[in-house]
C-alpha cells in the first residue's frame, strides 16, 4: 500500500486530497477546488473601483493581521491590484502530474470534494469508477451548478474569452505585483501555474455526474471483485462520509473531517471503522483552528489510558455533546445578532454556504423571529435554493436521529417548509428575479452565496450595505483577513466572523484511536508534532507529508482462500510416508476473486484427463538397496554398482537392469534417472520409485 | 451446518406472515403478521413453537419486518409487549414511519367500531416502535459478529424490502411481498445476483400471468367516470397507505386531463397524513416519480379534499376513498351500507380481499344482499368494479426472480395451496431447484454452504494470476489453463491449512527435492560410412540442441549401437502422437543423464527452466505456420481443383476446335484462325503441365507418407525433410507473389478503366455541354422545329369552344417562343 498526500487542503471548503495505491489499484480520494484562491480576482462591481481608489484603505486594514502588516512595509495592497478578468479556478496542483487514465477509483467523501471532479472527467482517458453517497452527489451537483451560474455573471461582464492561456497571469508576473497575490497565483515554490483552470460548463457537470455510482451509507460495493468499499457517515455534513476498504490483503479505513455529534447530518459512525489494519487519519481541521495551545503539544489525558479498557466510557467521552452544544450556541448567537440589527433597522447578510449550518440557521432564525414578533422577511437568494431546500426534506435517511424522529411523528425534517408556505422565507433564484423586487423590504435577513465574496448575489448586497453601520455581515472564518474584504473597503457594517466545528478535536484523537484499535495509523506530520502519541503503545504510527509517497508494509497474514466443500471432497489426499501428521493434496478447479476473497471453485471437468499428465514432484531420497528389492518384487532384476562422481564426494549408485530389457538406473542424492529404451520397463521402474518416495 | 426454516404463518395460506429461519445457529424471524380473516387465537402465529419457555430474547437474534401491511406487522406489538421480546427489530425507514399508523388504525377499527377486546394498546405500539432500528436500502447491517443483513427494494408498497441474511458462508433471501413490474408510484423489485442457499418467496399469484396494467387502469378510470357522470357516488374502500395513493394519483391525473370537477374525498385524516409521509419518503418511490419531484411533488393532489360524515347523504356525485379496505369493518362498511342500495353508485374494490370479509363476498359473485357482521342485511344494487391491480408479482415474476438468483433451495409461502403446488412443480422441473411448500408449523431443513479456509502463499497466488496455458491435441487441439493445479494443499495436524506452490512444498515439509527423470533411447539409422559416425552424431546433437531447447544429449558407450538419447519426461514419452508439440515436452522439464556424462542434473533442470519458458510457444507457432502453408499448397493441387482446371481448359480447346471446323467457309479479314489455334494450343499445354505436376506431387507425397510412417520416431529425418522443402517452398512463394502482383495489377487496371468510363465520361460530356451550350438553342435550330397554331371552331353565335385544330404556321414564330 502506498499513500501520497496530494494536498492537505484548507478548512471545510478545501478538503484534503490523497492518492492511494491499494492492491494494485490507484484510488483518488476527493478532488476539491481551492475556491479561496479566487479572491485575487475582482468581483463584478461597476462603481466600486472608482470609489475604492478614492479612499486610502490603510485605516480600515486589520492592524492585527501579520500578513498585511508585512505588506504595509512593502507596498499597500489596493483594490486596483486585484485581477479584473474572468476568474480561473485553482485545482489540486499535483493531481495534474498523475495520468488521469491510470486512476481506477475515485472516492468522494463530501460535496466539497466533488467540485473539482469535472476537470478530471473532462480528460478523454478518464475511466475510473467514481463512488460517492447519494446525498453528496445531489448536493455536490447543485453546488457545482450554482458555481457555474454565478460564474456566468463574470462571463457576461468580461465577454467571451477563448484563449487557452490567461492574459492576467502574464501581468501578474511583474515586479510591482504584491507578493501576496503572487503567492496565491504561483504558490510557495512558484510552480502552481498549471493548476489554474477555466471553469467547467453545465455539460461537463452532467457528463461527470453520469459517471458517478451513488451509494448509501454502509452499502457494500465491490470493485472488480477485489475491493469492497463502504461509505460510513462522518457527521461533517449531509452525505459526508469516511471510507472503509476491505481487500484481500487487509482492511483500510479513511477518516476525513468528522464530527462526533452533529445536529443535522448523521453522527460520525466510528463503530464501523473498528479494528482495521490501516487507518489513514486525514482530518486537518485541527491545524487550521486557533485552539491549538501555545506549546503546540497536547498530551492525551492521563485518564484516557485506563479508560480505554472499558470501551463504553470511551464512547461516552467521544460522544459528549459539549461540542455540539457549543455549535448550537454559536448559531443562536448569530440569530440574536441578526435580530438585534433588525431591531435597529439594519439588514443582515449571511454568506455562509455550508448546507447544514444554513438549514439550522434558517430554522432557528425563523423560529426566533416568530417568537419576537419582528416582521423581518428572510430571503434566500441562490439559483439552487428551491431545489436544495426541497431536497433536504426528502432525505430523512441521511439526517441525524432527532430529524429521523420527526419523520416518525410525521413532521418534515427541517422547519423551513412551513415558513416558505407562510411566506416568511422567500426563495429567489437570482438577485434580479422580478419577484424579489416586488417583495423587497428592508431591513431583511438574506442568505446569499458565495462565501468567498467574489461570486453571486452577496457581492451586490454587500456593496449596497457596506456603508450602513446598522447592518450586519456574517462571514465564515478567515475571509475578512487578507484579500477577502479588499474590494469593499471601507466597511462600516458590523462584521460577525464565525468558525464552525469542522473536524475532530485534537484532544479526542488518542481516545478515538484507542477505540478504533487499528494496527497502523497514518497521520499527517503536523498532527504528529502537536500530539503526544507515546501512550499508544500497541499502535504503530507513521507520518505522511504532503507530496511525498509513503509506503506502508503489509501487515495482514497471507490472504486466505476459500475452498468449496464439494471441491474439497474431490481432492485426492495423500498421507506422507515419512511424516505422519501431514496430509497433502493437489488442487483442482479454478481460483476466482469474489467479494474481495479468493475462492477456489470446481472448474471444467475436462481437466480430469490431462490432470495426470502433470509433472510429479518427489522429495526424500532413494536407497539403492530398497529400490533393488522393490524392483525384484515386480520382476525386474538388477545389479548394483557404486560409482564415484567427478567431484569424488558424491555417491552415485547405478543399477543395471538386464531383464526383461536392458537399461540402467542412476540414483543420487539429488535425483534418479531411468535410462532405457523400453517404455514398459521405464514405467515399471518409475512406479517402483514412486512407491518409495513421497510425492505429489 | 444447516438452515432450518420454520413456518409459523402464511404457510399454504395468505395472512399472518411469519417465518423463523435458523442459519448456523442464528435465529431470525421474518415478519410478524396477523391474520385479517380470523378472529380467534389463530389470528397470531403460534410463537410457542419458537420457544416453549417464552424466553424469546435468547431464542431469536432479530426480527425483520419487510413492510407495513397488517399481515406482516400486525402481531409485532403483541409479540414484543405481551410475549416480551426485547431484541432488535429491523424495518426500513418508511415501514418504521408508517407501521404505527397502520397498527393504530387497525386497533381503532377493532376496538372502537367492532367492540372487541383490545389486543394491544396505543402504548404498546409506541413501546414496540421504540425497539425498532430503521435501515436503508442496501445498507449492510452487522447484527452481531456473524449475522449480516441487507435490505433490497421490493416495490410492493412504500418501503417494502426483500431481506438478505448471511451467517458465516450461508446466505438466504426472504422476499416478503414483492412486485416485479414498475407501478404508478413504485419501482420494480431490485436485487443483486447473490449466492444463496435458500430463497423464501411469496406466491400470492402462483399461477396467474398478468399482462400490461394500462388497460386495467383505463377500465377503472372509465368505470369511475361513468358513475360520476351519471350523478352516482363512487366508493373505493382501501387501506390508507399504498393503494389509496396509487389510485389517487391515477384519478388526480385523469381529473386534470378531462377537466372533471367532481370532488375526490379521503375518508380520514389518516390518508392525508399518509400523503405527507409519501412526500417525505419520495426517494423510495419509482424513478419516474422521483424525476418529477424536482418541479412538483406528485403526492400534492390538487382535487383531493377531506371527507366529513355529513357528506354521506349529501346529493351529487363524488369519489370517496374510505378505510379500511376489504370492507371488513369501520367507516368504509358504514358508507357501503348507505350507498349500496342505489344503482347509480359504484363500489370499486382494489386488490385482494381475505375470505370472510364483505369485500370477498362482493368479489366472489354478484350477490343481491349481503350480511353484515351484526346481522343486518343490505341490498346491493350498486355496480361493483373489481380493480385488478395487485402489487404482488405474478407467476412469471416469481420464476424470473428464482432464475435470476438461482438459489440452492426454494421455499414458497404466502399463497394458496393448489396453485403453490403447481408452481412448486414448475420450479422443480424447469429450474431444477428443490422447492418446498411447508404448511404452518412445519420445518424445512436444507444444507448450507460452508467453505474450507486455507492461507495461500504469495507464490501460489502470483502463479495463479498469470495465465499458464497448456496445449494438447489428442483428437483436436485443446487449450487448458490449470494454474490451480500448481497449488498443493498442505494440512498439518492442529494447524491451519496452507496452500503453497508445488515448488514450495519441500520447504514446507523440510525435505529435499528428489528429481525422478526418464531418459529415452531412440535409434537413429544413418546411411554412410562408419568412420564419420562420431561427426554425424555430433551434427545431429547440435541440430537437436538448436531446435529443442533444454534438451540434453549424450552418447553412451554402453550400448552396442550409437544411441541418441532425447530427454523426456515419463508422461511426455507416452504422449508421442503430438508431433507438433513434441519439442515442448522436452523443453519443459527434466533432463537425462548417463554414466559417462558428468553434467549435474540440477543444472540442467535450471537451464531448462530458463531457456524453456519462451521457446515452446514460439516453436509451436512456427510449426503451425509451416503446416498451414504446406496444407495450402496441397490444397492447390487437390483433386477437385485440378480436375476443374483441366476440365475448363479442355472445354476451351474443344470449343475452339468446333469453331474452326464450323467456319471453314468464312474468309475473315484478320488472321483470326491463327489466333484461335494458338489459344487452343496454349490450353492444351496447360492441361498437360497441370496434370504432370499433379501426378508428380501425388507420387512424392505418397512416398513421403510411406517414409514418415516407417520412421515416425526419427525426428532428425523430419527436420532434414523440412529444410529440403523450404527451398521449393520459397520458390513457390516467389511464383505466388508474381501471380498475386499480376492479379492485383489487372484488377486495378480494370477498375481504373471502369471508373474512367463510368464517372469521368459523363463528367466530360457534361463539361463539354457546359462549354458549348451556354447560348441555348440557335436561331437555325429553332427554325427546324415545327410550329403549331391553335384555332378554335366557333359554332353559330355562341362562343363555345369546341374541338380546335392545330394549324402549322410559319408566321407566328415569335409568339410561340414567348409562350
Amino acid at each position: 500500500m502506498k499513500l501520497t498526500c496530494l494536498s492537505k487542503g484548507d478548512g471545510f471548503h478545501y478538503p484534503p486530497c490523497h492518492m492511494l495505491n491499494l492492491c494494485g489499484f490507484r484510488i483518488l480520494i476527493d478532488c476539491p477546488l481551492d475556491l479561496s484562491a479566487i479572491k485575487i480576482f475582482s468581483p463584478v462591481i461597476s462603481c466600486v473601483a472608482s470609489e475604492a481608489s478614492k479612499y486610502p484603505s490603510d485605516e480600515s486594514l486589520d492592524a492585527q493581521n501579520p500578513i498585511q502588516k508585512k505588506h504595509k512595509l512593502e507596498r499597500q495592497l489596493t483594490f486596483a491590484d486585484l485581477v479584473c478578468e474572468e476568474p480561473w479556478y485553482k485545482t489540486v496542483k499535483p493531481l495534474h502530474l498523475w495520468d488521469a487514465s491510470f486512476i481506477d477509483i475515485v472516492l468522494i467523501s463530501n460535496p466539497m470534494g466533488l467540485l473539482g471532479l469535472p476537470f478530471l472527467t473532462q480528460n478523454p482517458g478518464f475511466s475510473a469508477k467514481i463512488y460517492m453517497t447519494e446525498a453528496t452527489a445531489k448536493i455536490g451537483q447543485l453546488m457545482m451548478e450554482d458555481l457555474v451560474s454565478m460564474h456566468a455573471e463574470f462571463r457576461c461582464f468580461h465577454g467571451p474569452d477563448n484563449s487557452s492561456f490567461p492574459g492576467w497571469i502574464k501581468n501578474l508576473d511583474r515586479e510591482q505585483v504584491p507578493a501576496l497575490l503572487k503567492k496565491v497565483v504561483f504558490g510557495e515554490s512558484g510552480d502552481d501555474l498549471g493548476s489554474w483552470m477555466r471553469l467547467y460548463s453545465l455539460d461537463d457537470i452532467e457528463s461527470c455526474m453520469k459517471k458517478v455510482q451513488a451509494v448509501k451509507f454502509a452499502e457494500e460495493v465491490c470493485y472488480n471483485g477485489t475491493l469492497i468499499i463502504k461509505a460510513l457517515s462522518s457527521g461533517l455534513d449531509i452525505g459526508a462520509c469516511n471510507w472503509l476498504i476491505n481487500g484481500p490483503n487487509g482492511s483500510l479505513s479513511y477518516v476525513s473531517d468528522s464530527i462526533f455529534v452533529s445536529h443535522h447530518a448523521r453522527n460520525f459512525d466510528f463503530h464501523g471503522l473498528k479494528g482495521t489494519d490501516v487507518l489513514i487519519y486525514s482530518d486537518f481541521s485541527s491545524l487550521q483552528s486557533a485552539e491549538v495551545t501555545e506549546n503546540g503539544c497536547i498530551s492525551p489525558d492521563p485518564d484516557n489510558n485506563y479508560i480505554s479498557t472499558t470501551s463504553s466510557d470511551n464512547k461516552d467521552s467521544l460522544l459528549n455533546t459539549e461540542d455540539s452544544l457549543e455549535e448550537m450556541e454559536k448559531l443562536e448567537f448569530i440569530c440574536s445578532c441578526a435580530a438585534e440589527s433588525a431591531d435597529a433597522g439594519g439588514s443582515t447578510l449571511i454568506t455562509i454556504t455550508r448546507i447544514g449550518i444554513v438549514l439550522q440557521l434558517l430554522e432557528l432564525m425563523s423560529n426566533s423571529l416568530e417568537s419576537s414578533s419582528l416582521k423581518v422577511p428572510i430571503f434566500v437568494i441562490s439559483s439552487v435554493a428551491e431545489e436544495l431546500l426541497a431536497y433536504t426534506n426528502t432525505i430523512p435517511e441521511w439526517l441525524c436521529e432527532q430529524q429521523q424522529e420527526k419523520l416518525i411523528s410525521g413532521e418534515p425534517s427541517f422547519g423551513h417548509l412551513k415558513f416558505i408556505k407562510d411566506k416568511k422565507i422567500h426563495l429567489f433564484p437570482a438577485i434580479h428575479s422580478p419577484n424579489l423586487i416586488t417583495s423587497w423590504q428592508e431591513p431583511c435577513i438574506i442568505f446569499a452565496p458565495h462565501w468567498s465574496l467574489r461570486l453571486g448575489p452577496s457581492v451586490q448586497l454587500l456593496q449596497r450595505w457596506r456603508g450602513d453601520p446598522k447592518s450586519l455581515l456574517v462571514l465564515e472564518d478567515g475571509i475578512s483577513s487578507g484579500l477577502g474584504l479588499l474590494p469593499f473597503r471601507p466597511i462600516a457594517m458590523k462584521i460577525l466572523q464565525c468558525s464552525f466545528l469542522s473536524g475532530i478535536r485534537l484532544q479526542k484523537l488518542p481516545t478515538l484511536l484507542s477505540v478504533l484499535q487499528p494496527k497502523i495509523v497514518l497521520v499527517p506530520d503536523a498532527v504528529n508534532q502537536r500530539i503526544n502519541f507515546a501512550a499508544m503503545k500497541t499502535i504503530s504510527i507513521l507520518n505522511y507529508f504532503e507530496n511525498k509517497t509513503l509506503r506502508v508494509p503489509r501487515i495482514a497474514d497471507n490472504p486466505s482462500v476459500e475452498i468449496t466443500t464439494d471441491l474439497a471432497s474431490k481432492l485426492s489426499w495423500r498421507k506422507l510416508r515419512q511424516r505422519e501428521n501431514f496430509g497433502i493434496a493437489r488442487l483442482k478447479g479454478g481460483l476466482l476473486m469474489e467479494d474481495g476473497k479468493h475462492r477456489l471453485v470446481s472448474g471444467l471437468e475436462q481437466e480430469e484427463s490431462s490432470g495426470k499428465a502433470r509433472p510429479l514432484r518427489h522429495w526424500g531420497s532413494v536407497a539403492p538397496e530398497s529400490l533393488l528389492d522393490a524392483l525384484l518384487k515386480i520382476g525386474i532384476k538388477g545389479s548394483l554398482e557404486q560409482s564415484i562422481g567427478e567431484t569424488g564426494s558424491d555417491d552415485n549408485s547405478i543399477i543395471h537392469i538386464a531383464n526383461p530389457s536392458s537399461g540402467l538406473i542412476e540414483v543420487s542424492e539429488m535425483g534418479t534417472a531411468i535410462i532405457t529404451d523400453d517404455e514398459n520397463v521405464a514405467s515399471q521402474v518409475f512406479q517402483a520409485i514412486d512407491g518409495i518416495l513421497d510425492g505429489i | 451446518m444447516a438452515i432450518d426454516c420454520l413456518v409459523l404463518g402464511a404457510g399454504q395460506e395468505i395472512g399472518k406472515s411469519c417465518v423463523v429461519v435458523t442459519i448456523n445457529g442464528k435465529r431470525i424471524m421474518f415478519d410478524c403478521g396477523m391474520h385479517m380473516g380470523c378472529d380467534d387465537h389463530n389470528r397470531y402465529p403460534d410463537f410457542s413453537l419458537v420457544s416453549k419457555s417464552g424466553d424469546f430474547d435468547n431464542a431469536i437474534s432479530c426480527i425483520i419486518i419487510t413492510h407495513f401491511h397488517m399481515d406482516h406487522v400486525g402481531a409485532l406489538p403483541y409479540f414484543t409487549e405481551v410475549c416480551g421480546y426485547n431484541g432488535p427489530i429491523y424495518m426500513s425507514y418508511p415501514t418504521k414511519a408508517l407501521s404505527p399508523l397502520m397498527l393504530e388504525d387497525y386497533r381503532r377499527v377493532m376496538v372502537d367500531r367492532r367492540g372487541e377486546d383490545e389486543l394491544f394498546t396505543t402504548a404498546h405500539i409506541a413501546n414496540c416502535m421504540k425497539k425498532v432500528i430503521a435501515i436503508d436500502l442496501k445498507q449492510t447491517i452487522q447484527v452481531d459478529e456473524d449475522l449480516q443483513i441487507r435490505a433490497y427494494y421490493a416495490g410492493h408498497v412504500l418501503g417494502a424490502v426483500m431481506v438478505y441474511a448471511k451467517v458465516g458462508d450461508a446466505a438466504i433471501v426472504y422476499t416478503g411481498d414483492y412486485n416485479m413490474t414498475t407501478d404508478r408510484h413504485l419501482g420494480a423489485a431490485k436485487i443483486d445476483r447473490l449466492q444463496l442457499d435458500l430463497l423464501i418467496s411469496e406466491s400470492t399469484y402462483a399461477t396467474t400471468i398478468r399482462g400490461s396494467k394500462y388497460p386495467r387502469e383505463r377500465e377503472f378510470l372509465q368505470a369511475v367516470h361513468k358513475c360520476v357522470a351519471g350523478g352516482g357516488k363512487a366508493l373505493i374502500p382501501s387501506f390508507a397507505l399504498g393503494r389509496a395513493q396509487e389510485l389517487c394519483m391515477l384519478l388526480d391525473d385523469y381529473w386534470e386531463r378531462m377537466n372533471i370537477k367532481v370532488p375526490i374525498y379521503f375518508s380520514s385524516g389518516l390518508t392525508i397524513q399518509a400523503n405527507m409521509y409519501y412526500k417525505m419518503l419520495i426517494s423510495w418511490t419509482s424513478q419516474n416519480v422521483k424525476e418529477k419531484h424536482n418541479t412538483h411533488n406528485p403526492f400534492d393532489f390538487k382535487n383531493v379534499k377531506d371527507f366529513d360524515r355529513s357528506l354521506i347523504h349529501a346529493p351529487g356525485p363524488c369519489v370517496l376513498f374510505a378505510t379500511p379496505g376489504m370492507l371488513c369493518a369501520g367507516f368504509s362498511l358504514e358508507v357501503f351500507k348507505h350507498w349500496a342500495p342505489s344503482p347509480l353508485n359504484l363500489v370499486a374494490l382494489p386488490g385482494y380481499s381475505v375470505a370472510g370479509t364483505v369485500g370477498h363476498k362482493l368479489m366472489s359473485g354478484k350477490p343481491t344482499t349481503v350480511d353484515l357482521y351484526n346481522g343486518t342485511k343490505v341490498d346491493v344494487r350498486c355496480k361493483i368494479h373489481q380493480v385488478a391491480f395487485s402489487p404482488h408479482t405474478d407467476a412469471k415474476g416469481i420464476m424470473d426472480l428464482t432464475k435470476f438468483l438461482s438459489p440452492k433451495n426454494v421455499v414458497l409461502v404466502h399463497g394458496e395451496k393448489p396453485s403453490m403446488m403447481i408452481l412448486k412443480d414448475k420450479i422443480t422441473s424447469e429450474l431444477d431447484i428443490p422447492c418446498f411448500v411447508p404448511a404452518n408449523g412445519e420445518t424445512v431443513s436444507v444444507a448450507s454452504t460452508t467453505y474450507i479456509k486455507a492461507n495461500a502463499s504469495d507464490m501460489f497466488l502470483k502463479s495463479c494470476s498469470s495465465p499458464n496455458f497448456k496445449f494438447s491435441n489428442s483428437t483436436q487441439l485443446r487449450v487448458t489453463d490449470q494454474r490451480t493445479a500448481d497449488g498443493v494443499l498442505v494440512i498439518e495436524k492442529s494447524k491451519k491449512a496452507k496452500i503453497v506452490h508445488q515448488d514450495e512444498v519441500s520447504e514446507v515439509l523440510h525435505e529435499k527435492n528428489h528429481v525422478v527423470s526418464l531418459a529415452y533411447c531412440c535409434p537413429v539409422k544413418v546411411k554412410g560410412e562408419s568412420d564419420n559416425d562420431a561427426d554425424l552424431i555430433k551434427q545431429l546433437s547440435e541440430k537437436i540442441l538448436k531446435t529443442v531447447s533444454g534438451a540434453q544429449i549424450h552418447e553412451s558407450e554402453n550400448f552396442v549401437k550409437k544411441k541418441l538419447m532425447s530427454s523426456s519426461d515419463s508422461t511426455a514419452a507416452r504422449d508421442q502422437h503430438a508431433p507438433l508439440l513434441r519439442p515442448r515436452h522436452d523443453g519443459s522439464s527434466s533432463s537425462s543423464s548417463s554414466s559417462s556424462s558428468a553434467r549435474p542434473t540440477a543444472l540442467a533442470v535450471l537451464l531448462g527452466r530458463i531457456t524453456g519458458h519462451r521457446a515452446p510457444s514460439m516453436l509451436v507457432r512456427e510449426t503451425a505456420a509451416r503446416a498451414l502453408e504446406e496444407r495450402r499448397i496441397d490444397w492447390g493441387y487437390s483433386k477437385p481443383v485440378v480436375a476443374a482446371d483441366i476440365l475448363w481448359n479442355a472445354a476451351l480447346v474443344l470449343a475452339s476446335a468446333v469453331m474452326l471446323v464450323g467456319t471453314v467457309e468464312e474468309r475473315p479479314n484478320e488472321p483470326i484462325r491463327v489466333w484461335i489455334c494458338g489459344y487452343g494450343l496454349q490450353c492444351l499445354i496447360h492441361v498437360v503441365l497441370v496434370w504432370s505436376e499433379y501426378w508428380r506431387r501425388n507420387t512424392t507425397r505418397r512416398a513421403r507418407d510411406l517414409e514418415s510412417g516407417d520412421h515416425e520416431d526419427y525426428s532428425v529425418y523430419d527436420y532434414e525433410q523440412d529444410s529440403d522443402n523450404s527451398t521449393t517452398y520459397r520458390l513457390s512463394v516467389i511464383f505466388l507473389a508474381i501471380d498475386v502482383f499480376f492479379a492485383i495489377f489487372c484488377v486495378v487496371l480494370a477498375c481504373l478503366v471502369g471508373i474512367a468510363l463510368c464517372c469521368c465520361l459523363p463528367c466530360i460530356i457534361a463539361l463539354l455541354y457546359a462549354v458549348a451550350g451556354t447560348e441555348g438553342v440557335s436561331e437555325a435550330e429553332l427554325g427546324v422545329l415545327p410550329l403549331y397554331k391553335f384555332k378554335a371552331f366557333h359554332s353559330n353565335e355562341k362562343n363555345i369552344t369546341g374541338p380546335g385544330l392545330l394549324h402549322m404556321s410559319e408566321l407566328i414564330r415569335g409568339w410561340c417562343r414567348a409562350s
